[in-house]
């Protein structure tokens, strides 16, 4: 066993040895010299006595209580003798040594010529990339020392999934370093006037750490929920407690400003999840603020508590201020909102907190004129949250609004891009004969962030992206995750087709069942989009039929769920129009929103080789945010005969033809008759 | 919001939809339609001027029929899904 390790590693001068690592599995066996080959040795082997095998674990048992045997007196050690051995189960036998599984494998390349800075640069790209990625981009690459480097990682990554059993499809380039060879191999080289010159052989290697990381994949994922969590949502959470008997509902109130703000609501009892029932109620009598309804899951006896979670989404909620800004200058917004918390009822205590995504907070207003009703002071700031209160003892009524409600902002620092899709418009196309369902958007996208001031210098924004400083305002890719199972990807804007994308597919699953894993495509717009710039594209795909649709065989009904749309993580949609195509002929058209829309309308659609046209359902909405990211269902039945309508159309034509032909036949144009 | 769920646990209790032909299908069988067409078609122009045109207008109708059929199978397997 000894000799084959160290053959193995005299194999390591870069050249790769895959076929003898193939013929070893996980641990490396003994072949012995016996075979067919030679008959003799075989029988000696078999009958010859053997070494006896020895079981480490069993020796060292064995030999455990005999150091404290030897020391003890004579009738100590007739009674422990006397111990009935216990039957070894699983959970007694502990190994002696316990292995630790090894986090990380480290390979180099032997010294080969080649400049340590050529090197690095390879080195460089590598750096921090997904094995396969890695090794792909060297096959592609058209350095001198790329192929050098493939076959290294490609060993390096063979011996960390056969011989520290990591995980292959896990492993990442950790760090890649170069070092010079051992000594530098110098020569003379002649130059003019009679002088000589030294030239440099240089010599260098490549080392690299390959360690499990995240893939790709997750790193995506994690920065989409890093990105959703940006999102301006409120949570007011409301302790609740009974004065009179018999109370069935409660009543939130929402200034006129805020009810005009917030796209999505949803109350609920602290810790629970079923959303309680809300109904608008409109304004009030003193027109101080918009009331909603609560009803309470039960009726709240006297002196009865409650804790009712009121979570909202505020869209257009924040503005950038600096209103301009240069590409190097920061993206500062400003966040603003009431002082006091309205509401029906008298308040004991209530706080207001103000988190911002970053603790780099430029500014907060402090409240005056509130003395009456605070203890200690008026506002506190701890790291990214800024604490409005406690204030105790609030009546709202339109008196106390005059004279003690006000406005607090708060400037802060925001790190990511604020997008805004001004109108999206999605088109569903239904193929019963094709089996195959068409989702275009077309999607005007505006970079509501603070517009830019100047010019756009392209040199800095390579200069960024080169030292990876990128500026926070300014979007340079988007992420979006595609249902799994999409063919024929297209984006495409209105210079033509935009090559800057990667679609990362995952294979197509069964209606209902819950996606594990999505279609990544990462979008690239034509230029990066600055502050207060458009863009419009359009992006489509195709997924089969049998993933969203569902046939109920005893009334012949199709039922088709279509998502309103894909998100793009952090941006709002101002405009939304779905516009589902069903197939010709279709009939008993219903359809169900997840929330409400703003308008509903049927027309007829009309494209390839149709005769009556299609009938199409449009919806339209308003202020989507994360929250809207639901399904809608449209059910429509389409009789065998409405399914035949596109061929036999296409049969009547040719037949036109036919019949054209044969009148043609039979007409003489001839002009001289003879 | 309850008939939104009735309808949802519905779409995920129905089975599939199931095409009447299979995708994968159709790029073989808009070939031989096609194919089949174009040999009636010629047949068609071979045929001699009867003062009853059955023949004509049987083959006519065949080739009319196996044509449109053809042509919706050759526009969804190019992936302009009709």
């Amino acid at each position: 066993m000894q000799s084959i390790t160290r053959q193995l590693r005299c194999g390591h001068s870069g050249i790769p040895v895959h076929f003898r690592l193939a013929a070893t599995p996980s641990r490396i066996q003994h072949r012995s010299a016996s075979s067919y080959y030679n008959p003799l040795q075989w029988i000696q082997e078999k009958f010859a006595p053997k070494a006896r095998k020895v079981d480490p674990l069993e020796e060292k048992r064995a030999g455990d209580g005999q150091e404290k045997q030897g020391q003890q007196s004579v009738f100590e050690a007739a009674v422990s003798q006397a111990k009935v051995p216990k039957k070894a189960s699983v959970e007694s036998i502990r190994p002696a040594v316990i292995k630790k599984k090894a986090t990380e494998h480290k390979y180099s390349t032997a010294n080969f010529k080649i400049s340590h800075r050529k090197l690095n640069m390879l080195g460089r790209q590598i750096s921090g990339k997904p094995i396969d990625h890695a090794i792909v981009q060297m096959q592609f690459s058209e350095k001198r020392a790329s192929s050098r480097i493939k076959s290294m990682l490609a060993t390096a990554k063979l011996h960390a999934t056969a011989y520290k059993n990591l995980d292959s499809s896990r492993l990442v380039v950790a760090e890649a370093w170069v070092t010079k060879g051992p000594k530098q191999l110098k020569r003379l080289e002649p130059r003019g006037r009679g002088k000589f010159g030294i030239r440099v052989h240089p010599d260098s290697r490549m080392h690299v750490v390959l360690r499990e990381g995240k893939t790709f994949e997750q790193l995506k994922k994690e920065q989409r929920a890093r990105r959703l969590k940006r999102i301006v949502s409120a949570g007011t959470t409301y302790a609740v407690k009974a004065l009179q008997p018999g109370q069935t509902t409660y009543q939130i109130m929402l200034s006129k400003a805020e009810r005009a703000k917030t796209s999505w609501l949803d109350v609920k009892v602290k810790g629970q999840t079923v959303p309680l029932e809300v109904a608008e109620l409109g304004e009030d009598e003193s027109s101080i603020g918009h009331l909603l309804s609560v009803s309470l899951p039960k009726e709240l006896a006297v002196n009865g508590t409650l804790n009712l979670v009121l979570e909202t989404v505020q869209t257009h909620a924040t503005h950038p201020y600096p209103e301009r800004a240069t590409q190097k200058e920061p993206q500062l917004l400003k966040y603003e909102a009431d002082l006091f918390i309205t509401s029906p009822y008298a308040t004991l205590v209530q706080r207001t907190k103000v988190r911002s995504s970053s603790p780099n907070v430029v500014s907060y207003t402090t409240p005056h004129d509130v003395d009456s009703f605070v203890k200690d002071g008026s506002v506190t700031k701890s790291g990214a949250t800024i604490t409005y209160g406690p204030y105790y003892n609030i009546q709202m009524d339109a008196d106390f609004i005059a004279k003690y409600q006000q406005r607090i902002s708060v400037h802060y620092n925001f790190d990511h891009p604020v997008l805004e899709v001004k109108t999206l418009c999605r088109t569903a196309e239904i193929s019963h004969w094709g089996s195959n369902l068409n989702i275009e958007d077309d999607i005007y996208l505006r970079n509501a962030g603070p517009t830019l001031k100047g010019h756009f210098s392209r040199l800095e924004h390579q200069s960024q992206s080169y030292f990876r400083k990128f500026s926070a305002h300014i979007l340079s890719d988007l992420t979006l995750h595609l249902p799994p199972g999409v063919t024929n990807a297209y984006y495409y804007d209105q210079n033509g087709n935009v090559s800057t994308s990667h679609l990362r597919k995952t294979p197509s699953v069964a209606k209902g069942s819950k996606a594990s894993q999505y279609s990544v495509l990462e979008l690239k717009p034509r230029y990066p989009v600055l502050g207060g710039w458009n863009y419009s594209y359009t992006i489509g795909f195709d997924t089969p039929l049998e993933d969203s649709v569902s046939y109920d065989a005893n009334n012949g009904i199709y039922n088709i769920g279509i998502p309103v749309m894909t998100l793009i993580p952090g941006a709002v949609v101002d405009d939304a129009e779905v516009k589902i195509i069903l197939p010709e002929g279709a009939t008993n058209v219903e359809f169900i929103s997840p929330f409400p829309e703003l308008s509903s309308t049927m027309s007829t659609h009309i494209t390839y080789l149709d005769t009556t046209g299609r009938p199409a359902v449009i919806l339209a909405y308003k202020d989507l945010t994360d929250k809207h990211t639901g399904v809608i269902y449209v059910s429509y039945q389409v009789p065998f005969s409405a399914h035949l309508k596109k061929p036999l159309s296409v049969s009547a034509a040719f037949f036109s033809l036919f019949a054209f032909a044969f009148m043609a036949r039979r007409v003489d144009l001839r002009l001289h008759k003879k | 919001m309850d008939n939104y769920e009735a309808i949802q646990a519905l779409h995920k209790s129905l089975p599939a939809f199931s095409p009447y032909v299979s995708a994968s299908l159709l790029p073989p069988i808009a070939l031989i339609l096609l194919t089949s067409t174009f040999a009636l078609a010629f047949y068609f122009s071979t045929l001699p001027k009867d003062t009853f045109p059955l023949r004509e207008t049987a083959v006519a109708s065949i080739a009319s029929v196996l044509g449109g059929f053809g042509v919706v199978a050759l526009f969804c397997s190019v992936g302009v899904n009709v």
